[in-house]
């Protein structure tokens, strides 16, 4: 379907040709609200119009800055612990069936539970800095990376395997050669996974108390009934999700080269 | 000729929660310095396992392995200089769908730590022999199945394995390119002078290709012949059509097949 759109050549035209339906589909979208808004009379503290909140993704930049720096932070430093300790944590888990027999059930519960619900207890017991977001991030995120990651490592295809053992591959080179690059497409799945459940659990995380970052911002936000400026860190919240999200899958497209 | 290979009286078993299942029982098979050797029967008689032994992949549960002059413990790993010593060529390409094929034909020396310039050099010389120079950066699956069969076997050879075991290399291909393909190992095991264990259970791809094979039976695997294969060498394509080879043909198909009927009677 791309292709009949795009006649011209170059990566610059396909850009264009794979971009304009979504453009063209939220372009409309965005004056059917603008039009609305107008026809209808809607006040601004009831549903702020696009070209307000336009207006406030320039003019409001740089007083969202110190809370966009201290989210991204937050998510950030969380994603990158959830992804360590469940990679970490899955190659212990396939090193020791007992473990991961014992450690199972719990992750389950984790992925199940929506960590927010500690935030109020972390901030008594921790503080009431980045330390609980991270704190909740890390708990709702790492375990999805572990189960999958577990599963890739646990499915490495037999022959494959075989073939290291026929060269007398050390375990570590067997780790390193076959069966990290064979789990390859599970690892992914837990890591775009859990950097979506990480932009969820940390922007509710500061939604629900403490202080710093969007969510909190958002909130008072709302408070003084600032609605385009609240919208516009929701859409700062969203391009920060999309960049992760697209960062994470350009690597995925590097490192499962030749696999599908 | 100097024996290269022995195994002595092997067997293995699995044991499962419902049966005892005998997978081989007293295989005793000897393979001389540089020769060409096939191992022909049915499925399931073990013949993959056996190579699966001598390459220490599997561990038997009975009888001893002497490779090289080396026993084998069958609790202990068997010393890297003794497996990287033989090459292994896998039913499927079974190559890396993540590497290119060059990437997937350096493998082994990375994994046993020869990158020097004279293996890639070889390496490289091996592609080109079997003339796939133009497609050392394509992906596995960019390239056909004979081709990436092709690569599976030359990587077996990289690291100059003076043992190749071979376990049916070639039973995914059509007819015209497994003969084509078994010429062109014959040529490489004379050039080289390896000792190559094949397996397959095309008998007459055996008999064209072998000084010696060795007929098992399933039910348990066994050693149930060891028929001499005289013909003369180099071998071409004109000997299958010759009454010799097929009387020859017929007779170890016979012997495949009695054994088989004696079990069901």
């Amino acid at each position: 379907m791309k292709n009949n759109i795009a006649v011209t050549g170059g990566s610059f035209g396909r850009f264009i040709s794979c971009t304009a339906p979504a453009a063209v589909l939220l372009a409309a979208l965005l004056a059917f609200w603008q039009q609305q808004c107008v026809a209808r009379g809607i006040p601004e503290w009831m549903l702020a119009k696009p070209s307000d909140i336009f207006r406030a993704l320039a003019s409001g930049f740089s007083e969202t800055v110190p809370y966009l720096a201290n989210t991204c932070f937050n998510i950030l430093a969380g994603f990158f612990l959830a992804v360590l300790i469940g990679m970490a944590l899955a190659v212990l888990l396939t090193c020791s069936p007992l473990l991961a027999q014992a450690a199972t059930p719990i992750m389950i519960v984790l992925c199940c539970v929506p960590m927010v619900t500690l935030v109020p207890l972390l901030l008594v017991m921790v503080s009431t800095g980045s330390a609980p977001k991270i704190i909740v991030i890390v708990l709702q995120s790492f375990a999805i990376v572990n189960m999958n990651a577990s599963v890739g490592f646990a499915g490495v295809d037999h022959t494959r395997l075989e073939l290291m053992q026929s060269m007398k591959a050390t375990r570590l080179q067997q780790f390193r050669y076959c069966i990290l690059r064979d789990a390859m497409p599970h690892i992914f799945t837990g890591v775009k996974l859990a950097s979506v459940l990480s932009m969820i659990s940390g922007v509710s995380a500061e939604m629900s108390g403490g202080s710093g970052g969007l969510g909190n911002y958002i909130s008072s936000l709302v408070g003084y009934s600032r609605m385009p400026e609240a919208f516009a860190c929701i859409i700062y919240i969203a391009l920060l999700g999309l960049l992760l999200y697209g960062t994470i899958s350009l690597l995925e497209k590097r490192l499962t080269r030749g696999m599908h | 000729m100097k024996e290269i290979i022995r195994l002595e009286h092997i067997g293995k078993t699995f044991f499962t929660r419902r049966q005892t299942i005998t997978a081989l029982q007293d295989v005793t098979m000897s393979f001389g310095e540089g020769e060409f050797v096939s191992i022909v029967g049915p499925s399931g008689c073990g013949k993959s396992t056996i190579i699966r032994m001598i390459d220490d992949i599997i561990k038997p549960t009975e009888g001893t392995i002497t490779v090289n002059g080396v026993v084998y413990d069958n609790c202990k790993p068997v010393p890297r200089e003794v497996i990287s010593n033989i090459g292994f060529v896998f039913q499927s390409p079974n190559l890396y769908p993540w590497l290119t094929v060059r990437q997937n034909l350096l493998l082994p020396l990375k994994i046993l730590g020869r990158m020097t310039e004279e293996y890639i050099s070889y390496a490289d010389s091996l592609l080109q022999m079997i003339g796939l120079t133009e497609y050392a950066a394509a992906y596995p699956r960019e390239i056909s199945g004979g081709m990436a069969q092709r690569i599976g076997v030359i990587r077996s050879m990289v690291h100059k394995p003076q043992m190749l075991m071979m376990d049916e290399p070639f039973g995914a291909l059509d007819d015209d390119t497994r003969e084509v393909l078994d010429l062109e190992i014959l040529q490489i095991w004379k050039r080289s002078g390896m000792t190559v264990i094949f397996i397959t259970h095309n008998v007459e791809e055996a008999v064209l290709m072998s000084r010696k094979i060795y007929v098992m039976a399933s039910h348990p695997g066994r050693v149930t012949a060891e028929v001499p294969i005289a013909f003369d060498q180099p071998r071409s394509l004109e000997l299958l059509s010759s009454q010799a080879f097929s009387a020859c043909c017929s007779q170890i198909e016979q012997m495949i097949g009695t054994v088989n009927l004696d079990q069901i009677v």
